[in-house]
């Protein structure tokens, strides 16, 4: 584990933003140069920053160790998806043969020689495998740290820098700690960027990919590694509650903080003085990110976007509680129109439909004559029951009554249910009183995944579930696939990583980066949201924005909660 | 060390070998991974680490610290179904193995 970059702010957990906002500029600039700045320094000399350079003699280091500290990268990358590449090659050969050409099974056939030839990791004193394993980043010598081989060795040749090789961090033997550079640190997302890149390939060799040589040559804006200090409180600014609107509130702030959107609006996609439609989202997204970014702190009231809401829908309209959720859809709807003319969602260029675009497959298999009938329908974001099981629900297996976790509830979503018997008639046996099953699966993920559980219910009787949900920072959504359950899976079973499970394709994970929450009924309530900002989580209750606990974040019932691709093809970072 | 004790700790180095060589052991941790972060262990843990790490300052704490800070109570907290499963996993692999090593030892190191 490298030593987590200092972030600011992080000695009180109870400042509000007003008391942060003080010390910072009004530049609109995200980042201030140190001692790169022509302008004199402000009068208030702000407090020491621990410098974000990292550890000096790993940045002092010879190039050459930079190299080798690359190549141990790739060999420990390499031993730890070692299996996935042995196990897969084989089922691909197996499912896929016409995709394999002569000079593709060549150089699978060198690459096994080569495979075969490494030698595994072990202690050169004692032949320890496992455990901590570290490599000496200045001769061939290996040691363990649990019988103090690799400390020994270095202490006595010198030799301070060493690799471990389960979490490819340096360890320095001057600074006595697990220590960064940021040199290393792109070396190292390089490489997992290339074995992320031949996993993705591995798991799905028909899927179409930027080139990987596009991907890492993308320029790095690494303002970091040149001293740079990040302001402290920008881009997080809190929203006035202008009469029940925190339902707007929190969607907005979700939208601030996700990371694509804000690629996109910080680009400056949209002229809003050309723009000649009225109550045009879009403009109102542009100003709502200007106003976040400017670098002024004071809450801000986004009145001309609640506006222009009002003008657009009109069951948004009016000062009574909304439904966070509705608004989530008609905001994204209306900004979809505000960059594109096109009706078609399916296909469509637009940020909203780039970032957060899927596709549903639902399969209804006949029971009496086998036939499949599928069909795909585009989503934007999942919305999971939480309601008990019906009783003949709970006979299929060892899903329980009640779900507890996310994870539980995607199951649930993707596993086959058996419809009535009057509910589908087979169109090719004609057959209306046998049974059928449905199932719905995801055929395409989009880059971010947003998810609704369904706590209000509107059946005979209005209600809230109140259930704990719990909510995972990483996500896998690897067995919820089309693609996962056309390979050869065995019958629906809860633990998804058993024996018998598929690789898990990384091109499937996510992580979390906001959660919204409801307190209260579900004729009166409040909605309050947490953010993900620079590796920090913030708690905004309308204009009051906290550093939060992830504890905190883990125990809430949420609403809704969002997540973003944890590789994106283009990204550096 | 008696003598009977070098031949345990070799077959135990040869067990460890044999089960990195085969992938299992990789296989075992995506699996222990996989078990640890549904149950939200790992979100639990990493918010333990974020509190200490705040509690003491981002300065003044090295890593050997903050896992002797963290470790105990989260080798406590994991399910006792994930040990089960790894247990098990663990006992069927050394049945297989410890007959043919025991059979024909690795030559020393």
């Amino acid at each position: 584990m490298p030593k987590a970059r200092p972030t600011s702010g992080g000695s009180s957990t109870t400042a509000t933003l007003a008391d942060w906002g003080t010390a910072s500029s009004t530049s609109t600039m995200s980042v201030t140069l140190q001692g790169k700045s022509n302008t004199p320094a402000p009068s208030p000399v702000p407090p020491p920053v621990p410098t974000t350079s990292g550890c000096s003699h790993l940045t002092q280091a010879k190039p050459t160790t930079a190299q080798r500290y690359r190549v141990f990268v790739k060999y420990s990358l390499f031993q730890q998806h070692h299996h996935t590449f042995t196990d897969r090659f084989r089922s691909n050969q197996q499912t896929l043969p016409a995709l394999k050409s002569v000079r593709a099974s060549r150089l699978e056939a060198k690459r096994d020689a080569i495979l075969k030839r490494i030698p595994f990791p072990q202690c050169t004193q004692c032949g320890t495998a496992i455990g901590r394993v570290l490599l000496c980043l200045y001769c061939e010598f290996t040691g363990c740290w649990k019988h103090g081989h690799i400390q020994s060795h270095m202490a006595s040749n010198r030799h301070n820098l060493a690799v471990e090789m389960s979490s490819y961090t340096v360890y320095c033997g001057l600074c006595q700690d697990y220590v960064y550079s940021h040199n290393y640190e792109e070396i190292l997302r390089q490489e997992r960027f290339r074995m992320y890149y031949r996993l993705c390939q591995l798991a799905n060799p028909t899927a179409k990919r930027i080139p990987t040589i596009k991907c890492l040559t993308a320029p790095v804006l690494s303002l970091e590694s040149q001293e740079a200090l990040a302001m402290p409180c920008d881009g997080i600014r809190g929203l006035r509650n202008m009469g029940s609107t925190c339902f707007m509130n929190v969607i907005l702030q979700a939208f601030v903080h996700n990371p694509l959107l804000q690629t996109h609006f910080l680009s400056d996609p949209h002229d809003s003085r050309a723009c000649s439609r009225e109550a045009c989202i879009a403009c109102e997204m542009n100003s709502l990110f200007e106003q976040v970014f400017s670098g002024n702190h004071t809450p801000y009231g986004p009145t001309t976007f609640l506006r222009s809401i009002w003008q657009a829908s009109t069951e948004l309209s009016g000062y009574s509680q909304k439904d966070a959720h509705e608004f989530f859809i008609t905001a994204l709807n209306q900004i979809h129109a505000g960059f594109s003319k096109n009706e078609r969602t399916l296909d469509c260029t637009c940020v909203v439909h780039q970032t957060f675009a899927g596709e549903l497959q639902s399969t209804v298999t006949c029971l009496n004559c086998k036939r499949k009938t599928v069909a795909n329908d585009p989503m934007l974001d999942i919305s999971l029951d939480l309601r008990p099981l019906p009783k003949k629900g709970r006979e299929q297996g060892q899903l329980s009554q009640v779900p507890h976790s996310l994870l539980e509830c995607l199951q649930r979503f993707t596993t086959a249910e058996t419809l009535g018997a009057k509910e589908y008639t087979c169109s090719h046996c004609g057959s209306e009183c046998k049974e059928a099953t449905k199932q719905l699966l995801i055929k395409s993920l989009p880059p971010v995944l947003s998810f609704q559980l369904k706590r209000f219910e509107h059946l005979a009787s209005a209600s809230k579930i109140e259930s704990l949900i719990r909510i995972p920072l990483e996500l896998d959504m690897t067995p919820y696939t089309t693609q996962s359950q056309s390979t050869a899976r065995p019958a629906h079973s809860l633990n998804a990583f058993d024996e018998q499970a598929v690789a898990s394709n990384p091109a499937c994970h996510y992580r979390l980066f906001a959660v919204i929450n409801h307190e209260g009924s579900l004729e009166t309530g409040h909605y309050t949201m947490y953010a993900l900002h620079r590796k920090e989580w913030f708690r905004f209750d309308d204009d009051l924005v906290t550093l939060a606990k992830l504890g905190d974040i883990l125990k809430n019932k949420a609403y809704m909660c969002f997540y973003v691709r944890s590789f994106l093809d283009y990204s550096p970072a | 060390m008696s003598a009977s004790n070098v031949g345990s700790e070799q077959l135990k180095a040869g067990l460890e070998q044999r089960l990195v060589e085969s992938g299992e052991k990789e296989r075992l941790q995506d699996l222990i991974r996989a078990k640890l972060v549904e149950s939200g262990w790992k979100d639990q843990v990493k918010a333990q680490c974020r509190e200490v790490i705040k509690e003491k300052g981002i300065a003044n704490i090295t890593v050997e610290e903050l896992l002797q800070a963290v470790v105990p109570s989260a080798r406590e907290n994991v399910p006792d179904e994930v040990k089960a499963k790894v247990l098990s996993r663990l006992k069927g692999f050394l049945l297989t193995n410890l007959q043919d090593l025991e059979q024909q030892p690795t030559p020393p190191l």
